[in-house]
């Protein structure tokens, strides 16, 4: 039996962020040792915020959570994307107050001390832009080779981009971290669009998981702006579950088909900036491990059933 | 048709066949630097009209270099140091015409309005020229097959962007323009070209055909050994420049994808790279080649080598 999985999961608190936590505190195969929060889908105050807030709503509000970074290596924040969120990044629903307080450990510095404390047995799983994770690299290179590895949500290789045709959010929002993480020689995985655009969660799961605990309810109240953009504005069957899927990775690989590739992020092309660039020519090396198909049932069954029993 | 080469051995291959498809009349033959130098490239067009008998096309000379760089000295590795393999061949009887090849270009079109194909198969500065000098060309144009670019395939070695193809890594600013022009564009890449081979079997029963056929498949020989030398994998040489000319004739030999297609110019490791906005709702602006019917194109290809300059 696989030793449990010790997580720290960098995250900015954001909708499809909330159903990582919940998923990652109900996976009999993962421990989620502390959250690290960084700017993205909203501000860090929020998302900070918004953290906590799931941690109690799933009836755990000992995971430690560190606050990161509220701006990216090279731009002040422009805004979050509140029209996929809400204005408080949680579809605009209000939860109680949060009764714990973040450690007063910055992000970066919590990850570099736990990577060496515990060598070899983190696993670092970013969902949002990278900025803790490089900055953690630049301070201290050497837990790249101390983290047991790095499984994040970003990049697309094939699949039309957002916000521009070639890039994914993640990596768009902080080109120059991605490429310090890219570049830093840890061991790597990519959950990018090329599977998560496949990982939809639609109106029959939603309602499945809605008839499940209290705090599945509420996950699901909380959903409901996030499934409505994807729905009216981009006219998917269901909204996608991006985040879900990192951390779903972490615990089983075998969820998920890759491919050995070596990858690169280019920081000054005019029309490529944030563009995951992937050297496929004979004697490229590989670094990184890219996702490229999905189990699509066993992934959509595993998630519906560990929202829908969370926090029991 | 108007053929803009860099002759160049997969060059030469089209100019024979487009001699030899009746569906083609080839109007004039523009020259570029790429493969090689002017010089070479030109000369070397000369001399491969006449191998295949026909020293009426005209042929007129380009740009000597990319519109923003220094020429960098072509693929003698690839072409020879001649860009025939290193075979001689009699030197031309001719010249080439006095007039540039951007000018022959538009003075085409403008005198036949909607019934030339032009057929870049080098990298595009004197198509880039014309179009600058008389924008209408894009639509006097009937429209432009372009050899080039790739949208999946792995690139070429040697250089920083890991996903492009010597047509448009010798020019990307030139590639940028003819791609916004607003010409009717058609773009044959190495998506397509990559599988497009010619086998030993194939050049085998090409020299046994006309004199020009024979000399043709001695050229090769120095393509096909460069090819076996990088790409042991693959079973032949990739016929880049002779599929585009044949998808001019015959487009339904290949499925086309449309797509909103620019060129990255200032990216460090994207520079030259072909960017696609394959986004719902985004108008394209070419049709991409990503599938090629062999079964028809090899033995078209065979044919129209075997028996060129048969009068």
């Amino acid at each position: 039996m696989a030793d449990k999985v010790r997580m720290i999961l960098d995250i900015d608190t954001g909708i499809d962020d909330a159903m990582a936590v919940l998923y990652a505190l109900n996976r009999p195969g993962i421990t989620l040792e502390g959250c690290t929060v960084v700017f993205g889908n909203i501000d860090i105050v929020n998302a900070t915020r918004n953290t906590l807030q799931i941690l109690e709503l799933a009836g755990r509000g000992d995971v430690p959570v560190a606050v990161g970074a509220s701006r990216s290596f090279f731009k002040p924040f422009s805004g979050g994307a509140p029209h996929v969120h809400g204005a408080n990044g949680l579809g605009n629903v209000v939860l109680p107050t949060p009764k714990s307080k973040p450690i007063d450990e910055h992000a970066s510095d919590y990850i570099i001390r736990m990577a060496r404390t515990y060598p070899g047995e983190i696993t670092l799983c970013p969902v949002g832009p990278l900025t803790n994770i490089g900055l953690a690299f630049a301070k201290a290179p050497e837990i790249a080779g101390l983290l047991k590895e790095v499984v994040l949500m970003g990049s697309t290789v094939f699949h039309p981009g957002i916000p521009t045709a070639v890039s994914d959010p993640n990596f768009h929002n902080d080109p120059e971290a991605a490429r310090i993480v890219l570049r830093a020689g840890a061991n790597l995985t990519l959950v990018g669009m090329d599977v998560t655009m496949k990982t939809l969660l639609t109106p029959p799961m939603i309602a499945e998981i809605a008839g499940g605990t209290k705090a599945a309810a509420k996950m699901m109240e909380i959903n409901k702006f996030y499934v409505d953009f994807y729905m009216n504005a981009i006219a998917l069957a269901g909204c996608g579950l991006h985040d879900p899927l990192a951390v779903a990775v972490c615990e089983d690989p075998s969820l998920v088909t890759v491919e050995e590739m070596n990858v690169d992020m280019e920081l000054t092309g005019e029309l490529t900036r944030g563009m995951t660039v992937t050297d496929r020519r004979r004697g490229a090396k590989p670094n990184a491990k890219v996702c490229m198909d999905v189990d699509l049932p066993r992934f959509t069954r595993r998630f519906i059933d560990t929202i829908k029993t969370v926090g029991r | 048709m108007i053929l803009d080469v860099d002759t160049g051995i997969d060059d030469a291959m089209a100019i024979l066949y487009a001699l030899n498809r009746p569906g083609i009349a080839l109007e004039a033959v523009t020259v570029t630097y790429g493969n090689i130098d002017i010089a070479n490239a030109t000369r070397n067009t000369l001399q491969i009209l006449e191998l295949g008998g026909r020293d009426d096309v005209p042929v007129a000379a380009g740009a000597s270099k990319p519109l923003m760089k220094p020429f960098s000295g072509g693929a003698p590795h690839v072409h020879g140091t001649n860009g025939l393999g290193t075979v001689e061949l009699p030197a031309p009887s001719r010249r080439t015409a006095e007039e540039h090849a951007s000018d022959l270009i538009i003075r085409l079109a403008r005198a036949n309005p909607g019934q030339i194909t032009l057929c870049p198969i080098a990298p595009m500065t004197n198509v880039a020229l014309a179009l600058v000098k008389a924008p209408e060309l894009a639509t006097l144009l009937r429209e432009i097959v372009i050899m080039g670019g790739t949208i999946y395939h792995a690139g070429i070695g040697g250089i920083p962007s890991p996903i492009v193809s010597a047509n448009i890594w010798n020019d990307p600013e030139a590639a940028r323009i003819v791609l916004r022009s607003g010409a009717r564009i058609k773009l044959v890449g190495l998506d397509v070209t990559m599988k497009t081979l010619l086998t030993p079997g194939m050049m085998a029963a090409i020299a046994c055909g006309t004199r020009a056929g024979a000399a043709m498949m001695e050229i090769v020989r120095f393509y096909l050994d460069f090819y076996k030398s990088v790409r042991p994998d693959i079973a032949g040489c990739p016929l880049h420049d002779p599929l585009a000319v044949a998808v001019a004739e015959d487009p339904s030999l290949v499925k086309f994808e449309p797509m909103q297609l620019d060129v990255e110019l200032a990216g460090e490791i994207t520079r030259g790279q072909l960017i696609a906005d394959r986004r719902s709702g985004v108008s394209p602006n070419v049709d991409v080649a990503m599938e090629v019917d062999l079964d028809r194109f090899a033995p078209r290809f065979v044919e129209a080598l075997r028996t060129v300059g048969l009068t």
